[in-house]
Formats: C-alpha cells, structure tokens, sequence
C-alpha cells in the first residue's frame, strides 16, 4: 500500500543528493456545492502527491508529482536532482532542518465524523442553514460546504521525520434579496463545531441589511469598527510585516523594528502552531521544524518575525515552524509548493469591550459588515476599499445600512489608532480575532 | 484515450442522462530570482481523471490520480452515486446539447518551452534582475519569476465527442521595490500568452526592465492624487478590470439562470454609451485565456456581450445552453481535474474605437489618467466597481502633469460605462488567473483601449 511515510522512505532512499526533503500527502476532499437554494453537485477527490527537494553543492532542485506507483517515486527524484544539478548556487542557503525533539500534543484537528459522513447527513445540515436563511425574499444563491481530510509526511535526509493527519471544514454560502447580497463563511478543523442554524440566520440577517443599504454621500473622517470576517483581511499587513521571506528581501516596513512600538498597547498578536482546533494546527511545520508560540506584537511593541528554516538561515536565526505549503481552505497541490514563510495561526488577544459598548463609546462612526475585497498593499500599507455593507453609528447607536462607500488609509497608521478591541473571538481562517474599532480613517460616498 | 473512451461506455450502462470524463495532465517549471540570485526553481507534472454524470438534473464528480482499471471504475461509481443521491425523488431533466466532434488540436507555438534550456531561462531573469537592479540605487529588492504550463487534455463524452489537445502558457514578470527615507514604493509588470519561449524572445528585456525600475523610483517623489467625481482616462488594466470583474462575471449564464446578477434580462437594453463594445473571446492567438475547447469539450468561440452600448448576450456552459435553450459558447471551464466545472470567462475586453492615446489627453481639460491595476473584485448582484491603481498622472489643459501614486476607482458600472465618451485605437490584453467566488483559477485575460469616463477617484 501507498502512504505518504513509504513514499518519503522511498524517496529519501533513492536520492543521491547531498541533502533531500521529500513531502508526501494523501488527501480526500468533497465539495458539495448549493445553487439557487438546492444542492446542486458533489465532487468527489482523492489525491496523492510527492514533493521533493534536492540539495547538490548548495544547488537547489524542486520537482513534484502525482504518485501511483514506485516508478513516479523515482521519477520525481531524479527530476528534482536534474534540476538541482543544472541550478545555479544559492549561496544564503544553510541547510535543511535538522531534526529536533517534537513533543507534546495538538488537540481537535481531526474529525472522525467527517471522514465518514454519508451524503443524506450532509444533505440534512445544509437544509438546516437554508431554511434558516430563507424568506420570501431572501434567496440563498451559492453554497459550499467543503470537507477535507489529509495526512502528510515530510522526512529529510538529515533525519526529520514527521507525520500529521488532520481535517479541513471550509463554508461558504451568500444570499441574494433585490440589489443586497450577504455573505457568511465559517472555518473549522471539525464538523459539529459549525452551528448551521446559527449560519443561516446570520446569512439572513446580512442579507436583509445589505439589501436595506443606500448609497453613502459625502467625505468623512470618522471612527471606524470592522466585522471579524473583514478585518482578517485588513490584519494580514501584520503577518507579511513580520514574515521572514518579507524582511530579508526587504520589503517590510518593520525592518528593524524588533523592539520598538507599532501598534497601540491595546494590540496583542500572537502566532501559535498549536492552538486546539487550529486549521494550520500540529506539532511540527511542513518542514517537520516543530511549531511554537511566540508573541509577534505584544502590547504594542514589535516582538517576533517568524522563519522558515531558508529565511531563518539567511537572518542568521533558528526557524520558527512557520514553513508551510499547506492552505487554509484546501490542501491542493500542497506537494507542488516549495515552502512558504508564513503565519501558522494568528490570535489577536481579545480586549474588554463588549460588541455594545464598541459602538455604545462614539458619537460618529461606522461599523464595516462587507467589503468587496479587504485587500492591503502589503508593502505601503494603504488601502481604498468599497464597502458593499455597513451601518452608520450616530450618537452610541447603529443608525442606516450604507453601501457604494470607500473606506480609505494606510493599515499600518492604523494600528497605532485602535480605539477598542472586542472582548469575543471569531474564526477567519488561520485566524481567531475580535471586532475592531479605529480612529484616522476616512469614509468616501461613490 | 481509451481508457477515457471506455470510462464513457462503462457509465452508459448505469442509466445517466449525460456523462463526461476528462484526463489532465499539467507539467509546470516556475523559476524566481531575487537580488541576481537564485530564489527557487520548481518543477510539477500533475495527471488525474474527472469524471462528471448527471442524473436528473443533479450532477456527481469524482476524481482520481491513480489510473487502474478499478480506481477509474471506482471513481466512475462514486460519481454516479453522488448524483443518484443528490437527484432522489427529482424528475427535473436537462437536455444537454453540443458541438460533437472527434479532433486532436496541437498548440500554435513557436518556440516549446521544452525545446528551450533551463540556463537559458535562467539567463533570461538574471539579465532582467541585473536591468532593473543597476537602474538606481534606491533600488533595494528585484523579483523577477518565469513561469511555463503544458497542458494536455483528453476528453470524451455520451454525447460522442472524443477530444485530445494541449494547451501552452509562457509567462514572465518582475516586482521591483525601491526606498528612500523610510518611504517605501514599487512597480511591477508581466507579460504572458498561449505562447512559448517566443514571449520572451520577442521582449526587449532592456526595456521593460528599465521602465517598471523608473516608475518604481519616480514613486517615491509622486505627489498625493486628488479626490472625487473625476474624467478618468482608464488605461487598458483598469478597463480590464471593468469589463471582467463587473460586466463579465455578471454575463456568465450561471448567474442569469439563477438570476443573482443585475444583468438578468438585461439583453436588449442600453447598458453603456455608443462607443462600448464588449466581448469574450477565447479564440485570439496567443492570448492568455484562449483555449481550443473548454473543459467541456466544446469549442472555443467568440460572444458579444455588448454592442454600441446595447446589451447583447450571455456566456454559456453545456448546462446553462440547456436551461436557456440556446448554444453553449465554450466557457465550461474548470481549474483542474479536483474541481467543479461552471461558466468562466476567456478573454474578456472592450473593443478599441478611434482616438489615439494623445488625442484623449490633448481633449481632456481636467482629468487624471489612472495607470497599471492591482486587480479587483466581482459584484455580479449589486454591479459596483472597485479597483486601485498604482500610479497616474494629473490631466491639465491637454497635457500630462503631476505623477501621482496610488489611489483608488470605484462607482456602479453602469453609470461609468454611460459616461465614456473617447475610447482609444491602442489596445491590450493582460493576463492573469481569475477566481469565481474566491477561488477555481483558470487562465484569462482581460483589457481593451484607453477608456474615457466620470469615475470616484478616492484612497490616495
């Protein structure tokens, strides 16, 4: 039988370079998707891919494949040396990771009852959230209910070795109701942690509100608090300032600033490859480097970078376990990415303010439900966005659902201008954070 | 090709209304260079089977990378159950029609990117990291990628067609970043086709490298762009942008059919000003998003979506030609042999009109011509627009002056296409990969002319 360990073995075995890592992994996934309130197809995949890298007098190779059988085993290795032979040197290359010790333990990143659920089970969870969406006026449009199931070996030849299997549940359903749309998705290692009752309703009550928006006139400058789902987006500026890969091609605005301050206190960030039911969750990275904890932001002053172990060498650090071809919503093609530096998963340290008293503590502002696509350029840190649904805040209370806005500034001035942070966690992605308020941003009517 | 073929003969035993299979197998070299040293080359061949049955108007997928007899049977039954279950209790039927066809198309390039050496693809990015690195020294990052995908595709179908082609995508770009004082600014450009090492060959590396490296430092000094409701002479990436984020997601018949976008009903009616014509084109030469069949089996064609400001039509897939009673148009497409296939752009644009570049500029009294997009994102429900731009410049008097940086478009697509009132003669075409709903990419491209419009310019 193919495994991902037998199929590294082999692949460690049969390579004559002077270091090797070979990255294996067996996934099954099924998509069901929904259109126009009713399932309307289900995919079925199964995959298994290997990756291998190869290392010749500093010359590095990376060849990656399907496998069926011995023969591609083979084949991917002597294309990964091929390639390794005709490169030029990288001279910032170290080494590949050594082994260390891997212990203790991750908990609820893998789902026995998703691996074996039948189709009328899931059939009967996604009515739930429809029927809980759905009105005479609202219409769900699309739907996915995403459900993964994987399990990875990487080994190199200097003695890693380390196997993981874990779950993936990935939701994503929007509604319509005249010109207004909602969007709800939800995150997950296992199946019943998704409430799809909860789901549905709260795709209702987006869609209701969107639907209820008008356009925004004018140019404001005003306090602005962000939704969770959106503020995911606008927060990635911290983990690109903090990547490795980012600041020894110097390309962050946080060169330099281990140390100093460049958020307000309020702002705790913290990258942990550990956290219970974490999507990037396990006890070592893609590389087999185990994963840690370490405050990337604490308090507001600049803590951490994080490493994989090619940036780590160049930096002339330790890695940090943030080495990951893995995604957050699928583990496609993960065989066919070298590693990434990236952020395992990120917690953003919960603040005192309730959902009420962020909106109660301002006489003008604006609460951010939807942008078309809260995108920061990573580099300037500035951002315009259109908002596709907020609500106006007028004297502590939500006022008129807005749309056709855009939402203007610079997402690194803006960390130093948090006014509050929530005191609730919500997953998005590799990420667990709260709602957000922030001062020095400026709302534009389209 | 047999086992294809058989696959089909084996699934019309099991009562489906149509069924298809489609083997992929997709070999792909990616190679960075940063700072005039080697960052990564990699290498990936990816083979596996999809197979697709519909039943009573429900469809099962499944997919495999292994090719025994009994996994693809295996696979085959799977997507026959999932359909089977998915259909229980339903008599809604859809009648699939299409082109049949039994061909073997071979890709039109000049120079196969396998009959190309790796060094000299390696030689290739240092020259342009060296260009790009040596133009100033407030240069401080250059990142420069080469990127090659062979696809190669055998498909068949219960409708009879029997399909094999390949398909060959050549791409090369750089991310210049530049830095002075604590400012930080960059630029970027890319080029790419259904083309092979020709792409390269035909570039004139000296040039294009020296450009993106001036605007990347020009950046740093550029001046703050204003605000509001301005003319906006949108270069072909932003018009890009327009035409396939907005009016081309929102043209794709799977939205029509459940009538989630605001151009449902929408043919007929007057949707933008005289000068603005629209189409989807998966048949231009060379371009990124051309294909000879879609994932469908069907062969690539052109559509007019819009014609002189008159709305004209739909892009369809086998099932959404079904629903609507008309043909499909070749946009059944799909990312890979793991994902679902649905209705999908190719080369979507706005044709070019009669204005040269300059005579735009020397007609326009106050304006700000908006340069090299950052991309954008559908609203096939609500038709807003958003994109951001990386640079412009201030329109005054009929001429180019203050280089401005950064800023943001944004309005509802209809009200900017219905005040375009110059549409230039220069036309491009820009490729990329696009997502529907956050994910699935398939290759396309996108552009058209120089546009002019009323457009709310904000985020600077």
């Amino acid at each position: 039988m193919i495994t991902p360990h037998n199929v590294c073995e082999k692949a460690i075995k049969l390579s004559t370079a002077d270091q090797s890592e070979a990255f294996c992994i067996d996934a099954k996934m099924r998509n069901i998707y929904v259109e126009n309130g009713e399932i309307k197809l289900i995919t079925d995949n199964s995959w298994l891919g290997l990756g291998v890298k190869s290392i010749i007098d500093n010359r590095i190779g990376y060849y990656s494949a399907t496998v069926k059988d011995e023969e591609d085993i083979k084949n991917v290795v002597k294309n990964s040396t091929k390639i390794a032979k005709i490169s030029p040197k990288d001279p910032k290359f170290k080494s590949l990771p050594h082994p260390r010790s891997v212990s203790g333990s991750v908990q609820d990143v893998y789902d026995e009852e998703l691996v074996n659920i039948e189709v009328e089970e899931i059939r009967e969870r996604i009515s739930t959230l429809i029927n809980s969406a759905q009105t005479n006026d609202v219409r769900v449009m699309t739907g996915l209910l995403r459900l993964i199931k994987f399990n990875f070996t990487v080994m190199n030849s200097l003695g890693v070795d380390f196997s993981h299997r874990g779950t993936i549940v990935y939701l994503h359903f929007t509604a319509k109701r005249g010109k207004g749309e909602g969007v709800v998705k939800r995150f997950s290692t296992k199946l019943n942690q998704i409430d799809f009752q909860d789901a549905g309703e709260e795709l209702r009550e987006k869609t209701l509100s969107a639907s209820e928006a008008e356009a925004f006139r004018g140019k404001e400058e005003l306090e602005v608090i962000v939704e969770p789902m959106e503020l995911q987006g606008l927060l990635n500026v911290i983990t690109t300032a903090s990547n490795g890969e980012y600041i020894n091609r110097k390309m962050s605005p946080w060169i330099g600033k281990l140390g100093e301050r460049v958020a307000t206190e309020a702002l705790t960030v913290i990258d942990d490859g550990r956290i219970s039911g974490g999507l990037r969750s396990a006890l070592a990275d893609d590389e087999g480097v185990p994963t840690t904890r370490k405050f990337i932001i604490e308090k507001g002053i600049l803590k951490s970078y994080l490493f994989d172990s090619y940036n780590a060498g160049i930096f002339g650090t330790e890695s940090t376990g943030n080495g990951f071809r893995r995604g957050i919503t699928s583990v496609e093609e993960s065989h066919v990415r070298p590693v990434n530096c990236t952020a395992s998963n990120v917690i953003i340290l919960p603040g005192n303010k309730s959902f009420d008293t962020l909106i109660e503590e301002i006489d003008k502002g604006v609460l951010i439900r939807k942008f078309a696509y809260p995108q920061v350029d990573p580099i300037s840190g500035n951002f315009g966005l259109e908002i596709r649904n907020a609500v106006l805040i007028k004297d502590g209370s939500l006022d008129r659902p807005i749309k056709h806005a855009l939402l203007t500034g610079n997402m690194y001035m803006a960390l130093t201008k948090i006014t509050g942070i929530g005191d609730k966690l919500y997953n998005v992605e590799n990420f667990r954070l709260p709602y957000m308020r922030f001062m020095g941003l400026q709302l534009v009517g389209m | 090709m047999d086992v294809i073929s058989d696959i089909i003969e084996y699934l019309l035993t099991k009562d489906v209304d149509f069924c298809d299979a489609r083997l992929e197998e997709r070999k792909q070299l990616n190679i960075t260079v940063v700072n005039d040293e080697i960052r990564a080359i990699s290498s990936s061949e990816n083979r596996g089977i999809s197979i697709r049955v519909l039943v009573n108007g429900a469809w099962g997928y499944a997919s495999t990378t292994k090719d025994t007899w009994e996994e693809i049977k295996r696979t085959a039954d799977m997507a026959v159950k999932m359909a089977k279950a998915l259909s229980e209790g339903s008599s809604k039927k859809i009648e699939i029609h299409g082109v049949v066809s039994t061909e073997e198309a071979k890709p039109r390039v000049l120079m196969h990117p396998w009959d190309v050496s790796i060094e000299e693809k390696l030689d290739t990015l240092f020259t342009l990291n060296r260009i790009e690195r040596s133009y100033d020294n407030r240069i401080v990052n250059v990142t420069s990628r080469y990127a090659e995908r062979i696809d190669h595709f055998e498909l068949a179908n219960s409708l009879g067609s029997v399909l094999v082609w390949d398909e060959v995508r050549t791409r090369i770009g750089s991310i210049v970043v530049a830095a002075e004082a604590g400012r930080m600014q960059y630029s970027y450009f890319h080029k790419d086709g259904t083309v092979g090492f020709e792409l390269i060959k035909n570039l004139n590396l000296e040039e294009e490298g020296q450009k993106v490296a001036k605007e990347a430092v020009d950046l740093l000094s550029a001046k703050k762009p204003p605000a509001g409701q301005l003319t906006v002479i949108a270069d072909p990436s932003v018009a890009g942008v327009l035409a396939h984020e907005v009016m081309g997601h929102a043209s794709e018949a799977d939205e029509i059919v459940k009538r989630r976008s605001f151009l449902t009903d929408a043919v007929g009616k007057v949707v933008g000003s005289e000068y603005i014509t629209m189409v989807d084109d998966g048949t231009i030469s060379g371009a990124h998003g051309s294909i000879p069949f879609d994932s469908e089996g069907t062969p690539a064609s052109r559509t007019v979506i819009i014609e002189k400001g008159v709305y004209k039509g739909y892009m369809h897939s086998l099932e959404t030609a079904a629903i609507m009673d008309t043909e499909p148009t070749g946009n059944g497409r799909a990312q890979d042999f793991n994902r679902r296939i649905f209705v999908r752009m190719t080369n979507t644009f706005f044709e070019p009109g009669d204005w040269s570049f300059e005579e735009i500029i020397e007609d326009t009294k106050d304006g700000l011509l908006a340069l090299k997009s950052l991309g954008g994102m559908e609203d096939p429900v609500g038709g807003g627009f958003q994109t951001t731009v990386l640079m412009g410049y201030i329109i005054r008097d009929g001429e180019l002056k203050d280089f401005v940086r950064e800023f943001t478009l944004s309005g509802k697509a209809l009200e900017i296409l219905k005040t375009v009132d110059a549409v230039s003669k220069e036309f491009e075409l820009h490729g990329g990969y696009c997502g529907k709903g956050e994910e699935d990419w398939v290759p396309v491209s996108t552009g058209g002319p120089y546009l002019r419009a009323k457009i709310l310019v904000g985020g600077g």
